[in-house]
């Protein structure tokens, strides 16, 4: 046995919890689970902010779940950016959930196109574990796109976490 | 992933609503799995995801990747 997770999103002032994503498609709307060709983001603009947290449901005879980290693999269109709250230094501890906007986002970290050291915290720290049920702190991510993009783009964005038996 | 039958909806125990039927307003707050919305993340950590046909504690929740997913994550813990 091993431990039971998942990605889940939030949207919306409430903010509203999808969990258990199937994609993280970015998009023109504050929504999770988007079609992404129904939301297209124009140049020159920016996605609304992705906020989401990976969830330990089961521990399933682990003793902790630690070392999240996030990256993205594939190319960028054009000179797009993608922006997240992710960092391997200088981690300012748990992002404050904020209503997911399409304007600039305060996180201005440049997210990692391979694996990276520990850069997501768990109750605010890169040291951080879980030891029972419970989430980690906010990613937040954000694509800009730049007028040199090329529509339907596909980037897979991976999480890693290291489980202690 | 299974299809959900939208002709004939049966509401899982403690959802009080499809997402897809529900307003932004409704939703706020709320908790949504699979397409159902409950209230609290404890109802919906006990209900059976009407998608997947697991609940969110099984390990087959995580998708068909979800032996391997669980294996690499052991094994790195088991390397240190």
């Amino acid at each position: 046995m091993a431990a039971t997770v998942r990605i889940n999103e939030y949207n919306g002032a409430g903010p509203t919890t999808t969990n258990g994503i199937s994609n993280s498609n970015f998009g023109s709307t504050d929504a999770a689970n988007i079609t992404a060709s129904s939301f297209p983001i124009t140049s020159g603009t920016n996605s609304f902010e992705k906020w989401q947290k990976f969830e330990v449901t089961a521990l399933g005879g682990s003793s902790a779940i630690k070392d999240l980290k996030v990256w993205y693999t594939g190319t960028l269109s054009g000179s797009d950016t993608f922006k997240t709250n992710a960092r391997t230094s200088s981690y300012p501890g748990a992002a404050s959930f904020t209503t997911p906007t399409a304007s600039a986002s305060t996180y201005t970290q440049t997210m990692p196109s391979a694996a990276p050291a520990v850069n997501l915290g768990i109750a605010g720290s890169l040291t951080g574990s879980l030891t029972g049920t419970g989430t980690s702190d906010y990613l937040v991510m954000q694509i800009g796109v730049n007028s040199g993009t090329v529509a339907g783009t596909t980037l897979t964005i991976n999480w890693r976490y290291t489980e202690v038996a | 992933m299974a299809q959900k039958d939208t002709s004939e909806r049966q509401l899982p125990e403690l959802a009080i609503g499809w997402a897809d039927e529900m307003t932004d307003e409704e939703k706020f707050g709320k908790f949504i799995s699979g397409g159902a919305v409950y209230d609290t993340q404890e109802d919906e950590l006990q209900s059976v995801n009407p998608e997947t046909g697991f609940l969110p504690t099984d390990p087959q929740s995580m998708g068909e990747n979800w032996e391997a997913i669980q294996q690499a994550a052991l094994d790195r813990g088991s390397e240190e």
